[in-house]
Order: C-alpha cells, then sequence, then structure tokens
C-alpha cells in the first residue's frame, strides 16, 4: 500500500514536472528607444525557461538603415524555494548589437522562435535614431534590487536625507602626449540609497576626438575614500581621449539625474560631473621617416611568408604590432617600390580587447614579376614611445628572397588570356527565344545511341560465326544444320521424336525445300532427276550418295510394306542430320576435303544432347 | 550485310548534326544595338522579364537581360543573368567577355585566383564543349568507336590487329571522357551551386550571428556548400567560407531549391 502511494506521489510529481517543462518565456526589448547616430543599438532577446536552455543565438532581425555588428551571449540561473516547492528560472539574453546608418524611425521586426516543437514569437518594437548631438542619454544605470543598500550597513546610523551624491570625471593620468590615448571614467559618488542614475547630455570641448571604452548597465558599488571621507562609488561610463591639439585640455562633462527610491524620491536631481583636465604635451622633434601617427607602448614584429616562392606566386610580408596605443588614430606605413614587384595596398587586420589594447597585423602581398635573387628591404613601422618618450623604429633586416621559375609550362602563363574588354557587348535581340532543350535529354540521341548498340551486337554475331566456321567447321557446320533442322524440317523432326511415320513424307518435302532454295533445284524433280541437277552443281559424290540413300530410304519406307518401323526413326533422323550438315558444309569450288560426311562422334553427341 | 552496319551509323550520325541546336546557328548581330538609351534598355527588360518568368531557359534571353540589368544600374541581377547564359552555354563568348568586364571595372568583387596554364587550357576546353557540343561529341565518338569494333569484327584473321585495336582503344577514351564530361555538365546545368549577392551582405564566421569576415557587395559570385534556417554556408572564390543571408543572394539555377 505505502510503496502505492509512493508510487503515485512519483507519478505526480513528474507530470508536474512535465507541466512545469512548459513554462518558457520569450521577451525582447530595447536597451534605449531613442539613439544618436553614433551609437549602438542594443537589442536584449530574453528566453527564460525551468528547464536549463541550450540554444544557439536565432537569427538576427533584418533593421532597415542598420548594420548588424555582433551578438553576445549571456545566462543565469535563479533558483527560489516557494510554499514548499523548489525551482529554478535559467535565463539566456542574447544582446543583438547594431549600428544605425541613418536619423529617422524604424520598425524592429520580432523574433519568431522554435523552442521545443512550440512557435514564440516577440512583437515589434520601434526605434529613433537622432542626430548624435540632439541624441538622448544612452542609458538608464540602476540597482537591480530596489531595495539593495550600496552601505551594506557601513552607515547604519545615517538618515538617507542627509547623504551627498555628485558626480566625478577622473582622468587616468594628468599628462599624455599628444596623441597617446587617454581613458577618463565618470563615476557616481554617493553615501545615499541612489537608486538609479540617467545619463541626459555629454559636453564636449575642442581639442580631442574620443571613443566609447566601457558602459556598465549597472550601478556597481565599491568602497572608496574621497576627501577623507567614505563613500561608495560606481562606474558610470569610461570613454577614450584622443588629444589632438597640445595644452590643457577639458575632458567631456556628463550631465544626467540621480533617481533615489522610495521614500527619498523628493531627493532626486540633476548632475554634473565635475570639471577634470589633462595636459597634453607635445611630440619631441626628431620624427623619424615614415612616421605614420602611432603613439603608445607597442611591440612590433616583421614576417614574411617564405624565402623562396616561384614565379606566379605572391609572398605576403606581415607587421604585427601589438600592444597599447592610438589603434584607430595611425595608417599603415607604405612598402616602398622594389623592382620587379608589384606591391599590393597593406590589408590590416585588427584583434583589439578594446579600442586601444589588442593586436594589429599590417599584410603587404608582392607578386614577382621575374625570377632572380632578390633582396627586398622590408617595410619600416616607426612609432612614438609613450614609456620612453622616444621615436622607436622597427624594421626588418634585408630579406634575401629567391623566386625561380615555376615549370616549363609557366612560361605560357598568361598566354590564354586576353586583353581585358574595353567595353560591354552589345545585346544581341534574337527575334524570338525558345526555350532551351539539352540534346542528352531528347529520344533522337538515346536512339543514336542504342542503334550503334544493335549494329554492334549483330556485327559481333556475325562475326562469331565467321569466326567459328573458320575455326572449328564442325562445331559450326553442326549449329548450322540444327539451325537448317529448324527452319526446314520442322515438321519432320517433331514427327520423329513422336514416333510417327509421318516423318519421312516430312522430311522428303523438307529437303526438297532446302534443296530447292539452297541449290535452285525444282521440288517436282523425281529422285534420278535431281541427283542428276545436283551433280550438276558439282556436289561431291559422296554427298550424293548419302543423299540418295535417304531418299531411298523415305521412299522404301512410305511404299514398301514393312519398310516403315518405328525403331528405324531415329536412325533415320540421324541420317538426315548428317546429310543436312555435310549439305551445309559444302561450298562450290572448296571440294570433297572440307566435307566431313563421317563425322559420326560429334554429330551423334549434338543429337544426343539436342534430344 | 557489312556495308549496310557501317552505313547505318553513319546516317543516324548525319541526321544528329542536322537536329543540332539554335545555338549553333546563333550570328551575333554586333553592334545592332550600340548607342541603346536607358529607355530603350528599360523597355527590352520589360520586354524579355516576362519571358523569363514564364520560365523560358534561352542563353540568348539571360545575356540580353543582363546587358539590359547593367545599363540600368543592377550589376547583381547582370551578372546572375550573365552566368546563366554561361550554365546554359558554356562557349557564349559574348556573355564571358561581359562577366570579365565587370570584374575588371570593379575592384570589389571578390574574384577568381588566376589559374595555371594547364588549367586555363583545360578550362577553355571544357568552356568550349557546351551541354550540346558535348552530346554531339558523345555521339560522334560513340559512332567512331562502333565503327571501329566492326572493324575489329571483321578484320581478316590472318593481318596484323594492331591498327583496329588501337582505334578502338582511341575511341574509347574519347567516348568515356566526353560521355563523363556530358553527365557532369548536365547535372551542373540542373543543378548549379552558385549563386550571386543581389544586395549587400556580411559573411559571417557562423550562422546568423557570428564574427563578421568581410561586406559582400552585390553582384559577387559565391558557391552555396549548405543552407541552415535562412542562412547559407558559401564560399568565395579567393576559398574564404562564411554564413550569408540567403534572402540577399539568388541561384543561378532558376528557382533551384537548397
Amino acid at each position: 500500500m505505502v510503496v502505492k502511494k509512493i508510487a503515485f506521489l512519483l507519478l505526480a510529481l513528474i507530470c508536474s514536472a512535465q507541466l512545469a517543462a512548459q513554462n518558457l518565456k520569450v521577451t525582447a526589448s530595447l536597451r534605449n528607444s531613442s539613439i544618436g547616430l553614433s551609437d549602438q543599438l542594443q537589442l536584449d532577446l530574453k528566453i527564460s525557461s525551468d528547464k536549463k536552455l541550450d540554444l544557439a543565438a536565432p537569427t538576427a532581425p533584418k533593421i532597415p538603415e542598420f548594420s548588424y555588428r555582433n551578438v553576445v551571449e549571456s545566462s543565469s540561473t535563479q533558483s527560489s524555494w516557494i510554499n514548499g516547492v523548489f525551482s529554478n528560472t535559467h535565463t539566456k539574453t542574447f544582446t543583438y548589437i547594431y549600428l544605425p546608418q541613418k536619423t529617422g524611425v524604424f520598425s524592429i521586426p520580432g523574433f519568431k522562435l522554435r523552442i521545443g516543437g512550440r512557435d514564440y514569437g516577440t512583437p515589434d518594437l520601434r526605434v529613433e535614431v537622432k542626430d548624435s548631438a540632439a541624441a538622448p542619454p544612452p542609458a538608464q544605470q540602476h540597482n537591480f534590487d530596489p531595495w539593495y543598500d550600496p552601505f551594506g550597513g557601513v552607515y547604519p546610523d545615517r538618515s538617507r536625507g542627509q547623504g551627498e551624491s555628485f558626480l566625478l570625471c577622473l582622468p587616468e593620468t594628468q599628462t599624455v602626449w599628444l596623441g597617446e590615448p587617454a581613458i577618463v571614467s565618470y563615476y557616481i559618488y554617493t553615501d545615499q540609497q541612489v537608486d538609479s542614475f540617467f545619463t541626459e547630455s555629454e559636453k564636449d570641448y575642442p581639442g580631442y576626438g574620443k571613443s566609447g571604452h566601457e558602459q556598465p548597465q549597472s550601478l556597481s558599488y565599491e568602497d572608496v575614500q574621497y576627501q577623507n571621507r567614505r563613500f561608495q562609488r560606481a562606474l558610470i561610463k569610461r570613454s577614450v581621449i584622443y588629444p589632438q591639439t597640445t595644452g590643457r585640455l577639458q575632458m567631456p562633462t556628463l550631465t544626467g539625474r540621480i533617481q533615489f527610491s522610495g521614500f527619498y524620491s523628493y531627493l532626486n536631481r540633476n548632475a554634473a560631473s565635475s570639471p577634470a583636465y589633462i595636459n597634453v604635451r607635445s611630440l619631441p622633434p626628431g620624427r623619424p621617416a615614415g612616421f605614420t601617427g602611432a603613439v603608445g607602448n607597442f611591440h612590433v614584429s616583421h614576417s614574411y611568408s617564405s624565402s623562396k616562392i616561384t614565379l606566379g606566386e605572391a609572398l605576403t610580408c606581415t607587421i604585427q604590432i601589438s600592444g597599447r596605443g592610438n589603434f584607430s588614430q595611425f595608417t599603415s606605413p607604405a612598402f616602398g617600390e622594389v623592382e620587379n614587384f608589384q606591391i599590393s595596398e597593406p590589408g590590416v587586420e585588427d584583434k583589439l580587447r578594446n579600442p586601444i589594447e589588442g593586436e594589429r597585423r599590417i599584410i603587404y602581398t608582392l607578386l614577382p614579376r621575374a625570377t632572380g635573387e632578390y633582396q627586398l628591404p622590408g617595410v619600416t613601422f616607426s612609432w612614438f614611445d609613450t614609456v620612453s618618450g622616444s621615436y622607436k623604429l622597427s624594421r626588418r633586416q634585408p630579406f634575401d628572397l629567391k623566386v625561380k621559375q615555376g615549370n616549363v609550362l609557366s612560361y605560357f602563363s598568361g598566354l590564354l588570356e586576353g586583353d581585358s574588354p574595353k567595353t560591354l557587348n552589345p545585346l544581341l535581340n534574337r527575334p524570338n527565344y525558345p526555350d532551351f532543350r539539352a540534346h542528352a535529354s531528347q529520344p533522337w540521341f538515346w536512339l543514336v545511341l542504342a542503334a550503334c548498340l544493335l549494329s554492334l551486337a549483330v556485327s559481333g554475331l556475325l562475326a562469331h560465326n565467321q569466326h567459328l566456321s573458320r575455326e572449328d567447321p564442325a562445331a559450326f557446320a553442326q549449329k548450322t544444320a540444327s539451325r537448317l533442322l529448324n527452319r526446314y524440317l520442322r515438321r519432320a523432326t517433331t514427327a520423329a521424336e513422336n514416333l510417327s511415320q509421318d516423318f519421312y513424307p516430312l522430311a522428303e518435302s523438307g529437303l526438297g525445300q532446302y534443296l530447292a532454295r539452297k541449290y535452285g533445284v525444282s521440288q517436282s524433280l523425281g529422285t534420278e532427276e535431281l541427283l542428276a541437277a545436283l551433280r550438276q552443281q558439282e556436289l561431291p559424290s559422296t554427298l550424293l550418295t548419302q543423299l540418295e540413300e535417304f531418299l531411298l530410304l523415305c521412299q522404301q519406307a512410305r511404299y514398301m510394306p514393312g519398310g516403315a518401323e518405328a525403331g528405324n526413326l531415329d536412325a533415320a533422323l540421324l541420317k538426315l542430320r548428317q546429310l543436312v550438315q555435310s549439305l551445309s558444309r559444302w561450298r562450290p569450288g572448296t571440294g570433297n576435303g572440307k566435307v566431313n560426311v563421317t563425322g559420326q562422334a560429334g554429330i551423334n553427341n549434338a543429337s544426343g544432347e539436342e534430344r | 550485310m557489312n556495308r549496310t552496319l557501317i552505313l547505318l551509323p553513319l546516317f543516324f550520325w548525319l541526321s544528329a548534326l542536322g537536329a543540332q541546336s539554335y545555338s549553333d546557328s546563333i550570328q551575333t548581330l554586333s553592334g545592332a544595338a550600340n548607342g541603346n538609351s536607358q529607355t530603350e534598355y528599360a523597355a527590352t527588360l520589360a520586354r524579355l522579364e516576362p519571358l523569363a518568368e514564364k520560365g523560358v531557359r534561352n542563353a540568348d534571353l539571360y545575356y540580353d537581360l543582363g546587358v539590359c540589368y547593367y545599363h540600368l544600374g543592377d550589376r547583381g541581377k547582370a551578372v546572375l543573368n550573365f552566368l546563366r547564359t554561361l550554365n546554359i552555354d558554356s562557349a557564349h563568348k559574348q556573355a564571358r567577355e561581359n562577366l570579365n568586364y565587370i570584374h575588371t571595372t570593379d575592384p570589389d568583387l571578390p574574384r577568381e585566383p588566376r589559374q595555371p596554364y594547364l588549367a586555363q587550357l583545360f578550362l577553355r576546353i571544357y568552356n568550349f564543349f557546351s551541354l550540346n557540343r558535348l552530346a554531339l561529341m558523345v555521339l560522334v565518338c560513340a559512332l567512331l568507336n562502333t565503327l571501329s569494333l566492326h572493324l575489329l569484327f571483321h578484320y581478316p584473321l590472318d593481318k596484323e590487329r594492331g591498327l583496329p585495336v588501337l582505334l578502338v582503344l582511341i575511341s574509347s577514351i574519347l567516348l568515356l571522357g566526353s560521355g563523363g564530361t556530358l553527365l557532369v555538365k548536365h547535372h551542373r546545368w540542373l543543378h548549379n551551386s552558385r549563386a550571386v549577392v543581389l544586395e549587400a551582405v556580411e559573411l559571417r564566421a557562423a550562422p546568423a550571428s557570428g564574427r563578421m569576415l568581410k561586406d559582400l557587395p552585390p553582384a559577387s559570385t559565391v558557391t552555396v556548400k549548405q543552407a541552415s534556417g535562412q542562412q547559407f554556408q558559401v564560399i568565395l572564390p579567393d576559398g574564404l567560407s562564411g554564413w550569408i543571408d540567403r534572402q540577399a543572394v539568388e541561384m543561378v539555377v532558376p528557382g533551384q531549391k537548397f
């Protein structure tokens, strides 16, 4: 009984688990429904389930006038114990990043997903793209938990209304070189219960260019000391500043709205970051030739793909630049002219962790025009090193390259390549355009092939007979005789097999037909006349004797009393076969040599087999 | 009898020659359409497009469509139609020249790597033998093979048989070669995996949301390897492989499903 109850409970548990497995929620949302032309659009697709999700990123929706860049995947699991039921919620978030191409209002098509055999969809969304200057604040940063206390009990006695909250702009360094990227961080410092921060605008000042470096999605507090007071601070934004003029440059001012939760919402107010400056030093004189504006702390290496190539192959020269610096501000150095080489424009491959750190590969492709041994000068990369405060130069030692002739056929390279066409060929303007039909799909094509095969079969058969008649006349004669018997004496043979006395007249008649067809003698001739006619055809005497004997046998059987005995039919049929065989083997002009009238063994065997 | 056997294949061969397709009798009306204005190209396009939509497959029709599209500024469809022309008739000289012209004038398009001499020679021969030329070649080889076999069958036994055996060998090799090529070409005519990019699209390392590898401009030619949902895995002429949105490309064989 107890076992039954447990089984029932287990079953109920499994069923409820299965029912719960249907709980899947798909939502799509925009981080910002209004962005600037220079901002990114971040589209979040959130899929929540109580079962663990193993999903690949769904196809990014195509948004008109937006360029899709990337998708970032994150997942989280939340466990809860409610009313004695333990549950997990697995959430997978895909953040799709787009870059706007135009200003305006655009519709973002919803996602259509099929998960676990069920279809899910999200509604269409709308986004407004404005000019960058007029763009609204990019983000609202807040605590995920509205009851989160950033102080964690550090200031338990302090009233929230008495605290202080302000924004600070903190450059990473106070002095930089011209062109050296500087990181500027904006923090909110507070000892109050700040719920969220809305960035409203960012005021720029002349003398620099900037790009985003980091933008946290939530306020993440840390304990700090500031002016001998303890504060909690959270990063709002981090930017990269590229100084373009020397002197004292004021950093961008960030303004936004600090919002407090619950009872303290009356404290909500606007705030602007404190003014901050960096000093920009000019680069020292002595700029090397080929300096393309690289400023930073780099490690540079050069490499060639091969030291021996054949004519027609390409050689690649790669400069690898890694470290920290203004990657977006400098260009690739020119390779320079090398006699007998065609050098391509350099290709650039970036593997950057952020805008100022990572690795860049500059690749030059060299095509030799002639064979020989060359010394390639190697490209020079120069930069201003911010650590030592001096220009640095990386130049590869002259590189020895051997260009061989590939093979004798390479002399013909280009022989088949005509001149490049100078213009497009004109219209053909046919009066009509019939539908194309492949010959191989036409019946006549296959008929021709079938005819070829058929003619081969016939020809092969003929050739085989011809071959047989020359190589093995006895076997051929047997074969011919059998055919002739079949053709002219079928009825007589059947009668013999049935032990019928009709054999003799039928054999006589068939033989007459055969002789008439082969030798042109009349069928109405008597035996003597027939033999005389055949004698005139120069048939050998043995053959004539054999024929006479058989005809006599037939006449005896037909007209003499007791001449036709059933037991003699086999012998008579054998004689007929021998006769026909001899007749078929004999050809005018061949004499008697080839006529084997007494070829008993073979014939007996053959007749035995046939019988 | 032997004479009849020889004459019979000869008769079939002659009838096959007589049944050559219209394409062999094409005469180029060079310059007939020189100086066409945009309006004339638009009018020609309006006349020809319904034919193509009706399913008419004709090399010259696709060629004329390609020329019209090119002059009306749609390079993607121009390249697509020139490739369709070559898919039907690989010996269509004007279409090949126009394709070369487009690739020469647009350096952004991914180009085929330069082939060695022997490969170029082979490709020229392969292209010369269009589908129907190849079918006729197969018939000629079959007839030659039949005749040489007849000769071998009935060759006097007392004579040296080297010549007929050699003829049979040569004609058999030619027949097998042309027959195999015809099979390949016929299959490619029906199931060509090449496609043309009609609108700018990003080549990505993985379906839908992988790392971006390259921006493919319209008129880029790709070879489709496989499909996954709304994405195609493609290979560029330079060997680079990636995934693109299938809506942005059109297959060379009209209506071909992948």
